[in-house]
């Protein structure tokens, strides 16, 4: 079966003072039909902009090389026209922030029949009753309220289901969510995974889930990406991840959360500070701060090396795989 | 919403009492006394004067002298000319249809042309929209008095094309003798609405919900009105507003540039003459249509944004 | 309270190296025009060639010539010596207005924070109530009331702009007093004027700035507008407002220079100074301070 989405070889600079500054520094990767993939990896690190290239919703002036296919078509190329269709029907995003995604002067009912109607060519009536529909398929009791409301009258959890509900719609074919439970409160966030998944499996959809939440990227998704400074550093399963990473970011990754079992007296941290990709010099982008890290890691370019089923983008990952199985505690990071 | 214009409407009356009674007062302690601007320097007899200050209640004590005329007020009897001996409250009514006029004439060209300037100058860009930031600049710093002299001047006197003087009469009339006085009154105003327009729609085509409608698909047309223009017009509203408000007192420096008969005109007028009985009567009037223009902004405001709550503080 | 939010924040931006910076070119360019023109109305004496009120009837309406450089008037006078003075009365009226509006503002926006309660909502209702009448009415009434004249106009003005200064500084008064440095001085048992004076007028004095420069250009504009009306300067004295007024009957008959001039340096003069002012506050222009 071909791939939903393929990113081939993505990199993305946006202008700046004194030169561009790169933010994707060669991001590749597939999505099957019905996979879920998680882009997991922290504030800067460019999970957010790899989505965003895929919906061609990048910052103005940001000049972006590579190609995305989805469903065979060469998303980078397509007119505004194809491109408009394509938003329409094949892709959807779920963004972080409900409440700034809904324009706060227009109903509810205006949000969720302008995606069918506008968008898709659906008759008014039509978007109409498929939008009750899909509010009651959300989880939202009160319909007509709801459809009646404005942004500002409802809680963000019910605005997130709002723009879940839009999202999946069209039964698109891949759906891009990016940290779609954050701004949320926490006794409201499982709800909406819980849902979200639901309706993601129910229609069959792809998704690309960004979040900097490994434990809910593992929760649910397929297959997890972890990305450092613009680009992948390890591809594998939720399970395969916790049990042996290979990266050595993603060992200090998991070690950084708090574990739910076992008290820790200090919580281990990953020293020094996160690398902005266009900080990124030659050698491997987290050598610097890699407990690990070898003479050899600071020259040449740092491959992402394909074994079987994962990948992983370190030199020394064969040597390690044994140690970095175990968790480490504050005095191997020290 | 009702409940909110009942109780602007009763502040809007409670200020116009407030006002009457600083402007009846203001007027009182003004230094110069009514008579001896009546007998016009002319040297009367102490007997005559006796009578004027009997005829016009001048012996009377201030409250009681207010109460007079605030009674009056209330029945349509805003007092009679100094100058002229003319009924103030039959004077205003000749004089309302040119002003009315003017300052429609001038609000529908600042909702027009600001509005449209703006939005096209922050959708399109490019040298549109340098040419309105320019334009908005200029326009702004040229007072309405100069641009009703240089309107006058290049229009009326060079091409010939509208009259100089007058307010015109039947609809065709007016429009052509009010066309060069609305535009010099409507100029400034023009200009600080097309830049915030134009602001606000730059501003709002950043907004995540725009991105977000675009990446769903729906067609930058649909976007840009819906979504772009619709949001835009909110701060829009209110300096729009706020401007056209503002033509009730500015429509007086027009009027005196073009001679036109208005109530701006009469206003200035009755202000050099010392005319008190007019000054009171027509401030009241200006007082009022400000107020009541305002409160029609308030509530539009509410109207277009569905955040707003009517009812809260009624100030 | 961390040692850093007791610390007073005394200018948050500061006004003086980065001036050039903030202005940038065109602010340069504004600022530069509007330091000539107070130059020229200050230097006046010295470099008008005639006396600006006194003229020959048989000189009028000449054209510019060598002897007078931008021509005559309807009476004989010299334009470019009428202008020169005209600057005079021009900027020195709109900086009294504003800086009476300024002084008025500030005063009320302290009195209102410092005393919070009745005091505040009292200031609030006065404040409401100047609110109900149109700028320039307002203006005009004074007039009315006190006479025609520069100082009459001058006063008239700068009590229609108080309430929008005072309503913009009280909010930033009042945001100010919250703050942890001002709570922490009042506790310290500091009275409230000097609170006031040392602690939030230095914190304010930036949007007072800020305000007066904006103020500045509406400022000369109304003043002009009034004098034109004939309710400010009186003739004979030279202002631009009044002669773009006496030139509109010369204009009528085909002699458009007295008007054109006068109304050009107004648009200058209030060009340069929305400028800067907008330059200082980073503000859209059109806002009212």
């Amino acid at each position: 079966m071909t791939d939903v989405l393929e990113l081939d070889d993505i990199r993305l600079a946006l202008p700046h003072r004194g030169g561009d500054r790169t933010l994707l520094r060669g991001v590749s990767l597939s999505v099957a039909p019905g996979e879920a993939l998680g882009l997991v990896g922290e504030s800067g690190s460019g999970k957010s902009m790899t989505l965003r290239t895929v919906l061609r919703t990048e910052p103005r002036g940001a000049r972006v090389t590579g190609r995305v296919t989805l469903d065979g078509q060469d998303v980078r190329r397509l007119g505004a026209s194809a491109l408009r269709r394509l938003r329409a029907d094949a892709l959807a995003m779920i963004s972080q922030n409900p409440r700034a995604a809904l324009n706060p002067v227009l109903r509810v009912s205006q949000f969720l029949v302008e995606g069918l109607c506008d968008a898709r060519g659906e008759s008014r009536e039509a978007a109409t009753r498929r939008a009750r529909d899909l509010l009651a398929q959300v989880g939202i009791t009160d319909v007509d309220r709801c459809m009646d409301s404005y942004p500002h009258q409802l809680s963000g959890g019910m605005l997130q289901r709002v723009v879940i509900a839009a999202a999946v719609a069209g039964s698109p074919r891949l759906l891009l969510a990016d940290e779609p439970t954050t701004a949320l409160d926490v006794t409201t966030q499982s709800e909406v995974m819980a849902i979200l998944d639901e309706q993601r499996r129910e229609r069959r959809m792809a998704m690309l889930f960004v979040t900097h939440d490994l434990e809910l990227a593992s929760a649910v998704c397929d297959r997890i990406a972890v990305l450092y400074a613009g680009e992948i550093v390890e591809i594998a399963t939720p399970d395969q991840l916790h049990s042996a990473p290979r990266h050595p970011y993603t060992r200090l990754l998991l070690d950084s959360r708090p574990s739910l079992t076992a008290k820790t007296p200090v919580l281990p941290v990953i020293p020094g500070r996160p690398v902005a990709a266009y900080e990124v010099g030659d050698g491997c982008a987290f050598a610097a701060r890699c407990p690990w890290s070898a003479p050899q890691c600071a020259d040449g370019e740092v491959t992402l090396a394909h074994h079987a089923d994962r990948a992983v983008r370190c030199r020394r990952s064969d040597d390690l795989a044994g140690e970095l199985a175990h968790a480490t505690g504050p005095e191997a990071t020290a | 919403m009702p409940g909110f214009v009942i109780r602007r409407l009763g502040a809007l009356a409670a200020t116009l009492l407030v006002s009457s009674f600083l402007v009846y007062g203001a007027v009182y302690v003004a230094p110069g006394t009514p008579e001896s601007f009546l007998v016009q320097g002319r040297t009367v007899s102490p007997e005559v004067l006796v009578s004027i200050r009997a005829q016009y209640g001048l012996d009377d004590p201030f409250l009681v002298r207010y109460w007079h005329w605030l009674s009056g007020v209330f029945t349509g009897d805003l007092g009679e000319s100094l100058t002229t001996r003319q009924d103030v409250a039959s004077l205003l009514a000749s004089r309302i249809p040119t002003t009315l006029w003017l300052t429609a004439y001038a609000a529908v060209l600042i909702v027009v042309f600001g509005i449209l300037a703006g939005v096209i100058a922050g959708l399109r860009g490019g040298a549109f929209d340098t040419a309105v930031l320019l334009g908005s600049s200029v326009g702004f710093a040229i007072p309405t008095f100069f641009a009703a002299v240089l309107l006058m001047s290049v229009f009326s006197v060079t091409l010939g094309w509208f009259p100089v003087f007058g307010a015109g009469s039947g609809f065709s009339g007016r429009i052509l003798h009010l066309t060069l006085p609305a535009v010099a009154l409507a100029l400034p105003a023009v200009a600080v609405v097309a830049r915030i327009t134009r602001t606000a729609v730059v501003e709002e085509r950043d907004a995540e919900h725009v991105s977000v409608a675009l990446a769903r698909g729906v067609p930058w047309r649909v976007v840009a009105r819906r979504h772009i223009v619709r949001n835009a017009m909110l701060p829009v509203t209110t300096i729009a507003g706020v401007n056209i408000a503002a033509l009730v007192a500015g429509a007086a420096v027009v009027e005196h540039a073009f001679t036109l008969d208005g109530v701006g005109a009469m206003l200035i007028n009755a202000v050099q003459q010392q005319d008190f009985a007019v000054v009171q009567a027509v401030a009241l009037v200006l007082v009022a249509v400000f107020g009541v223009v305002n409160l029609v902004i308030d509530v539009l405001y509410a109207v277009i944004d569905p955040r707003v709550q009517l009812g809260g503080e009624s100030a | 309270m961390s040692a850093e939010t007791l610390a007073q924040p005394v200018r948050r931006r500061p006004l003086g190296g980065d001036l050039v910076e903030r202005l940038g070119p065109l602010g340069v360019v504004a600022a530069v025009v509007a330091g000539l023109l107070a130059l020229a109305a200050l230097l006046a004496p010295l470099l008008a060639p005639y006396d600006p009120t006194v003229g020959s009837i048989v000189q009028r309406y000449q054209v510019p010539s060598a002897e007078h450089l931008l021509g005559t008037d309807q009476s004989g006078r010299d334009l470019l010596s009428r202008l020169l003075y005209g600057a005079r009365t021009s900027l020195a009226g709109a900086a009294v207005v504003v800086l009476l509006a300024g002084a008025g503002g500030t005063a009320l926006a302290l009195v209102a924070t410092w005393f919070g309660g009745r005091v505040d909502a009292f200031v609030g209702r006065v404040l409401d109530l100047l609110f109900a009448f149109p700028n320039l009415l307002l203006a005009i009434l004074v007039v009315a009331v006190f006479g025609t004249g520069l100082g009459q106009v001058t006063v008239a003005l700068a009590l229609a702009y108080v309430p929008y200064t005072a309503r913009v500084l009280r909010s930033v008064a009042l945001r100010e007093r919250r703050l942890a440095y001002v709570q922490s001085a009042e506790l310290q048992g500091l009275s409230g004027m000097a609170v006031s004076g040392r602690h939030l007028l230095p914190n304010i004095a930036p949007q007072i700035l800020t305000g007066a420069a904006i103020n500045f250009g509406y400022a000369m504009i109304d003043l002009a507008a009034l004098s034109f009306l004939g309710l400010g300067v009186q003739p004979p004295t030279a202002d631009w407002g009044l002669m773009v007024s006496q030139g509109k009957d010369s204009l009528l008959q085909g002699y458009p220079q007295q008007s054109l001039l006068a109304g050009t340096c107004i648009v200058v003069a209030v060009a340069a100074f929305s400028v800067i002012g907008e330059r200082l506050g980073g503000r859209r222009a059109g806002g009212r301070a």
